[in-house]
């Protein structure tokens, strides 16, 4: 992941494998949406150790497939911003394909939809620039924000920039690395919170440490602002000791990481692959809010250990949404 | 003639792979002198002759060797189904 060789415990563990660990391997990058660093890895891996065939073949065709869509979004991403730009607006891009930049091999980063903010300033001009010139139906989002489709991707514009609750003043300024680690930082936490997260976002944290020219304290007390600074040291340590990070903890100890890789292993990406959503999932839509609002529940513990400064505005927040879109 | 384009060239562990994404999708294991080969012409238009004066140039065959060769090239892409005429 950070273009470094892999590492000799790993390799000895790899030579043990056999062709049913491949799969469960090759079936986990999936749930976590991390198949295209699978392939990555394993194009790194010696000759000697013996990789099946149709798990080879399996993670070419979903490299290639990955490397398509990127290139389609990247196109679709361009002919946005010259429609914006024909506005004299200018949109900030966030998460996805912003943080493909931050991987060795970017198109490798799946995606999933187009994320965009605009400064408060420019926010309602941007909705009625879209509803009268690039004539997409726009639909309301989660955040005060909205939705439209373009060029056939789902884009959320919204009006909020970091997934915080309540308004904080003295955040650092957007654009810069400080916000930028905030926003994803926020972003995880919120999922943590609520159905779930999977391991790509956590991926994409801890790239971004490693690229992004932050200055800690600047992001220390940023992260005390908002009340998640033993959240971070968690997500910190989450990040050192399974991902090979140097993710800061601000000269405090480690917390233990197990809670959040129990919540990364029962999920998988945003939670989709938690049992009691699928489950969920062939009920009628009442039953399924009502199971999303019972895993919001089940969040409350974690949620008050890790930011219990944000724990209430976090759920209102979130419950108000369900609530929302089942009234 | 063009090869066929929804194919991807990897070179994965010291082994090269042709993934074809036709109406299935298959994988075809080659050897290093056809993936340069496959580099050399995908994506663009080119003709027998062609292929035959990039064998004389590039692997210093003599005339007849190279016709031969090509012919047996174009005869084995065909059969994969990796040629358009």
């Amino acid at each position: 992941m950070y273009g470094s060789a892999v590492p000799a415990q790993t390799l000895s563990c790899l030579k043990t494998l056999q062709e049913d660990d491949w799969n469960t391997l090759q079936a986990m990058a999936r749930r976590q949406t991390v198949s295209g660093l699978l392939y990555s890895a394993v194009n790194q891996l010696p000759e000697d150790i013996v990789v099946p065939s149709r798990v080879d073949y399996a993670l070419m065709a979903g490299a290639d497939a990955l490397e398509s869509t990127h290139h389609k979004m990247t196109q679709a991403v361009r002919a946005l911003t010259e429609a914006f730009a024909a506005g004299g607006l200018v949109p900030v891009y966030l998460k996805g394909l912003e943080c493909s930049r931050l991987y060795p091999e970017p198109p490798l980063r799946e995606l999933g939809d187009i994320d965009i903010w605009f400064p408060p300033e420019q926010f309602d001009a941007a909705r009625a620039f879209i509803q009268d010139h690039v004539r997409e139906k726009v639909c309301p989002g989660a955040d005060g924000g909205f939705h439209i489709k373009f060029h056939g991707y789902d884009v959320d514009v919204h009006r909020q920039y970091f997934d915080l609750p309540r308004q904080i003043s003295g955040l650092p300024e957007i654009p810069s690395a400080e916000a930028e680690l905030l926003m994803l930082n926020a972003h995880i936490l919120k999922h943590a919170c609520s159905a779930g997260v999977g391991l790509r976002q956590l991926c994409d944290m801890a790239l971004a440490y490693a690229r992004l020219p932050y200055d800690v304290q600047r992001y220390q007390k940023a992260c005390e602002q908002c009340g998640i600074l033993r959240w971070t040291r968690m997500l910190s340590s989450f990040l050192n000791q399974y991902l090979g990070a140097d993710a800061p903890l601000f000269g405090l100890p480690a917390e233990d990481p197990a809670p959040l890789e129990k919540i990364i292993r029962r999920g998988g990406n945003f939670g989709h692959f938690d049992s009691s959503r699928e489950r969920a999932l062939s009920r009628k839509p009442f039953l399924r809010k009502l199971d999303t609002l019972g895993r919001l529940l089940r969040s409350v513990p974690f949620a008050l250990r890790y930011a219990p400064g944000e724990t209430g505005f976090l759920l209102r927040t979130l419950l108000k949404g369900n609530i929302q879109s089942l009234t | 003639m063009r090869l066929f384009p929804s194919c991807k060239l990897h070179q994965h562990r010291g082994k090269w792979t042709l993934m074809v994404y036709g109406q299935t999708a298959k994988a075809l294991e080659v050897n290093e002198s056809f993936a340069l080969l496959w580099e050399h012409f995908d994506g663009r238009d080119f003709s027998e002759e062609d292929l035959r004066t990039h064998l004389v140039t590039e692997y210093g065959l003599d005339d007849e060797t190279a016709a031969t060769q090509a012919c047996a090239i174009i005869d084995l892409w065909k059969a994969q189904e990796l040629l358009i005429t």
